[in-house]
């Protein structure tokens, strides 16, 4: 009897112990714990008032708020993820999908190969394969004004996990596309390269590569656990987008050769998934492959000017590949809306896209199988503006469409909450939102983009590529980004346009030196 | 507040307990009863102080009762103090929509109503009440003698929200002097953790397929109908027992001795013994508030099944303010007439595991009616069950399917004597050193999951929250 006391009065005052933890370390954080991967929408932590305890607000807040701040949550949360990932393969993360012998797959991807992802972009198919065909007909009048000035555009179709290795997909996956009728299985993976076939886009199309091909590589394409191509399959895919550089623009680039090929697990295993399943243990169990390469070039070899548009496959490229001994420049630019490049980034919004494309010899625009519907985030047509209008003709256009939105006292409202929501004020919201309008439907503005072959009224481009000394000296400026910062600076502080600016310091230049 | 919840879990829970046991013995129900006014009016900001007060008018109108002439009259009143509130907060929308349907009928104004918002535990805050209120009219036990320990009897956090029924005079004594030692303390702790269990690892698995074959529709195959009918009749036990076991540990953590309220409900082999071991608190109200009071079976045949058709038809309308809960109700009653007419006879005759299966499968056919939005929609989904409607099942992953198959062992383990054994043994309270070495281990293990998948999953209320 005495024993059983004992024994319960040690149990209680373990259990006592062990519900105090979490408040203890709550507030004191005594126990080091590595927090978790992913991105989180964190509760605002709740202010008690009468109203929001009234309505129920501040305790619908406050039971979010304590589940997402909890002493030691991390490691309870790697915990229960690590029974349901050992005991039944599975994931809370709702856009990983495991599949079969610990692979993980991209939910978007899947989608797409089930044919139901184009659902999110499009009401019908006709109306997703006329929004392709705008897409493309706009890259097209891009390429050819480009095209002019020896400077070559083309879209990079990337692969996609699902479609390159369908076989690692869970059964279900399989039974449903089974249970389909070939003409239900839309994908913009297959639409879109016939589209620009049609309308005459240059393009590579690795996806298709990959699927036919995919058991002559003799390595993996794609990590186990992770949803961008492997290293070697970026390396492969590299080498083939630099020879059709080659093929187009009439160059000779350095190319890419494999020496060796090294086994790893650990040296950057690209393991995006298995990170944000935030387990305790490794999932993966199958290595990674890396290449030892060398570069192949010679005294013609030539270092162009290279834009990337697109999605986050490029990283796996930029990080293995030493572009600046390929490339002259190399800006990447992050769904046409952050420019990374040596080691800065700034917004696309801050930049003079005219500039950029005079300054590359290769402009590229590559998404893989999940992100085609998102087309070129806007870049198709925010190009084919600025190269086919003088900046002040686009600015007309925008300031009439901010008049609108000012004779419109619902627009304005709207406005009025997101600059209030975003902290910034409404005439700035206003002028970014107006540009978003032109750029989603530029043809309605300027119907002379309609077009078949629309004829460049920009002054500023025309001049710059021209042989003529002027247009030479703004090249160099073009070309020269500190130089170009340093006139952007004076732009400013003369309140006038840059080209303008450009302009102004080119003739000074040809007068006086 | 629900007790699945990572708030009571992880704050109101350690906080309520070390301030439970650092309080000397004599004022811990001015503990319990500060902490369970918290717990409510945390929950019930809007009603908190109206149940407070109709618990006051309560106390002093039974007090009144007591050798009072018109001993009968307050009585009448207390009971219809309770019932009344009942009846406004939880019938007035469903009377009035169907008053307006008819009015609408008759090409006539509907009545202009705003809609009455429901109190959470109303229902169980009543019977708690009546049977306050019945127990001192009949001398079954004396009215209690501070207002703090019956505010405290009806309001106690651990069943105030979906109960079990507890009858005020098989707690009258325990609310005056109990004694709360550091076994009950732990004991009571494995009990709660294994109905979070329960509710978190079990129930809320099993409500995914329910939820996604009860939103189908008319798409819904026969196949899929099946597997979510009876992911629902496992997630609903699993929920409410779970709920139960939560509430009765917390009890025990404190020194009250809670009724059970299920003992394995699927191994009936009668509706009769369904009632009789399903929410066996309010089986036990019914008959002995309701049925017996009607005369029970001791006037006529006719008046017994009269009498056992009102009891169901009431406690299928306690479960909500429905036609499907009515239709419940009387498909239950309808089942506990046939086995006094005939029923009970045959399942007797055809041997006790074919007599499982049947009222297995009458009671998920019942459990259609309970979850359904609507009467059509309840048709709609017995004819998906019934006219064999080609397709697979809707996809369901490896943990839906362990978790089912655990369902089902646990709900009828208790077919065999072994199995018996080891629930008995498992809900005992009584523990020898490596038993409790063991479920103590497995309380934290099962604690620390459940916390676990309260944060990775959405939030997920009981079932019975809303009866």
């Amino acid at each position: 009897m005495q024993k059983g006391k004992v024994l319960y009065g040690v149990l209680f005052g373990i259990l006592m112990v062990l519900l105090f933890v979490p408040i203890v370390q709550e507030y004191t954080g005594v126990f080091p714990v590595k927090t978790l991967a992913g991105v989180f929408v964190k509760t605002e932590k709740p202010q008690l008032t009468l109203d929001s305890y009234a309505s129920g607000k501040f305790q619908g807040q406050t039971e979010r708020y304590v589940s997402e701040n909890f002493g030691l949550r991390e490691p309870v949360i790697r915990l229960y993820n690590q029974y349901v990932w050992d005991f039944y393969r599975k994931t809370y993360v709702k856009t990983i999908i495991p599949g079969k012998g610990k692979w993980l797959y991209g939910k978007e991807f899947i989608d797409d190969l089930e044919g139901i992802r184009w659902k999110e972009y499009a009401n019908s198919p006709s109306e997703l394969r006329s929004k392709f065909v705008k897409e493309a007909d706009r890259l097209r009048k891009v390429q050819e004004i480009l095209e002019e000035y020896d400077k070559h555009l083309f879209v990079i179709m990337e692969p996609g996990k699902a479609r390159t290795y369908p076989e690692y997909l869970p059964d279900a996956v399989g039974r449903r596309i089974a249970a389909k009728e070939t003409d239900e299985l839309i994908s913009a993976a297959d639409m879109y390269p016939a589209i620009l076939d049609s309308v005459g886009v240059n393009y590579v199309n690795i996806d298709r590569w990959f699927q036919r091909d995919k058991e002559k590589f003799g390595f993996s394409l794609y990590p186990q656990t992770g949803t961008h191509w492997s290293n070697l399959a970026a390396l492969h895919a590299t080498d083939s987008i630099i020879r059709y550089m080659e093929q187009i623009g009439n160059r000779d680039i350095a190319n890419l050769k494999i020496s060796s090929i090294v086994y790893d697990t650990t040296m950057n295993p690209d393991a995006d998934f298995e990170n944000l399943l935030n387990v305790n243990r490794v999932v993966r169990d199958v290595p990674n492959q890396y290449a030892n390469f060398e570069l192949l070039s010679d005294t013609n070899t030539v270092k162009p000017a290279w834009i990337h548009i697109g999605d986050s496959y490029y990283w796996n490229i930029s990080y293995h590949i030493p572009l600046d001994e390929i490339f002259s420049r190399h800006p990447y630019w992050y769904y046409n809306s952050t420019i990374y490049y040596d080691a800065k980034y700034h917004s696309t919004a801050e930049t003079d896209i005219v500039a950029e494309l005079v300054n590359a010899d290769f402009v590229t625009l590559g998404y893989c199988t999940s992100q085609i519907y998102t087309m070129s985030s806007y870049f198709a047509a925010k190009a084919l503006v600025n190269l086919c209008y003088d900046k002040k003709d686009i600015k007309k256009v925008v300031m009439d469409i901010v008049e609108s939105m000012n004779n419109i006292p619902e627009w304005k409202a709207a406005l009025q909450q997101k600059a209030d929501s975003q902290g910034k004020p409404v005439e700035e919201v206003m002028m970014a939102d107006a540009y978003y309008v032109l750029y989603l439907d530029p043809e309605k503005y300027f119907p002379e983009l309609n077009e078949s072959h629309p004829i460049s009224r920009n002054g500023m481009l025309r001049m710059c590529v021209s042989d003529d000394p002027v247009g030479r000296i703004l090249r160099n400026m073009y070309g020269n980004d500190e130089w170009l910062e340093s006139i952007h600076q004076k732009a400013k502080q003369q309140k006038v346009e840059l080209e303008t600016m450009m302009l102004r310091d080119a003739e000074w230049m040809l007068n006086n030196q | 507040m629900v007790f699945s919840s990572n708030i009571f879990l992880l704050f109101f829970l350690p906080i309520f307990f070390a301030a439970y046991f650092l309080t000397p013995q004599k004022f811990r129900n001015y503990t319990l009863l500060l902490f369970s006014l918290i717990f409510y009016a945390y929950g019930a900001p809007d009603f908190v102080f109206l149940l407070s007060g109709v618990c006051v008018v309560n106390y002093f109108l039974v007090r009144k009762m007591v050798g009072a002439k018109r001993q009968k009259l307050l009585c009448a009143v207390s009971i219809v103090l309770s019932l009344g509130l009942l009846l406004y907060f939880k019938y007035s929308n469903f009377i009035v929509e169907n008053v307006n349907a008819l009015l609408g009928l008759a090409h006539r104004e509907p009545i202009p109503w705003r809609k009455v918002a429901l109190p959470i535990g109303i229902s169980f805050f009543t019977f708690q009440s009546i049977t306050y209120t019945i127990d001192v009219y009949r001398g079954a036990t004396p009215p209690s003698k501070k207002l703090s320990d019956y505010v405290l009897y009806i309001m106690m956090f651990p069943q105030l929200i979906a109960g079990p029924i507890v009858k005020y005079n098989s707690v009258a004594q325990q609310l005056i002097s109990r004694k709360s030692t550091v076994e009950d303390c732990v004991t009571g702790f494995y009990r709660f953790v294994i109905g979070l269990s329960k509710k978190v690892l079990v129930a809320n698995t099993l409500a995914v397929c329910a939820d996604q074959a009860f939103g189908m529709g008319s798409d819904i195959t026969t196949a899929t109908a099946w597997i979510g009918i009876l992911s629902y009749t496992f997630q609903i036990y699993f929920d409410f027992s779970g709920y139960s076991d939560m509430a009765i540990g917390l009890g025990r953590m404190m020194g009250f001795r809670f009724p059970e309220n299920f003992n394995v409900p699927y191994i009936s082999q009668s509706i009769s013994e369904f009632w009789r071991r399903w929410h066996m608190t309010l089986g036990a109200f019914m008959k002995e508030y309701l049925y017996i009071p009607l005369g029970g079976n001791r006037r006529s045949v006719a008046r017994t099944y009269f009498n056992l058709g009102l009891v169901f038809l009431c406690s299928g309308l306690w479960h909500g303010a429905s036609w499907t809960f009515v239709a419940w109700g009387i498909f239950h009653g309808f089942f506990i007439i046939m086995d006094r007419i005939f029923l009970l006879d045959l399942l007797k005759k055809i041997g006790r595991v074919p007599s499982v299966i049947i009222t297995f499968l009458l009671v998920n056919l019942g459990w259609v009616l309970f979850r359904a939005d609507d009467i059509a929609s309840a048709c709609q989904y017995y004819k998906a069950l019934f006219m064999f409607k080609s397709g697979g099942i809707i996809y369901q992953d490896a943990m839906f399917w362990f978790v089912f198959a655990l369902a089902v062992l646990f709900s009828f383990l208790a077919l065999s004597k072994k199995g018996q054994g080891i629930i008995d043994r498992v809900f005992a309270f009584q523990y020898n050193e490596r038993q409790s070495w063991i479920m103590f281990a497995c309380s934290i293990v099962l604690l620390v999951l459940s916390i676990g998948a309260l944060c990775v999953s959405d939030f997920n209320p009981f079932i019975y929250f809303r009866f």
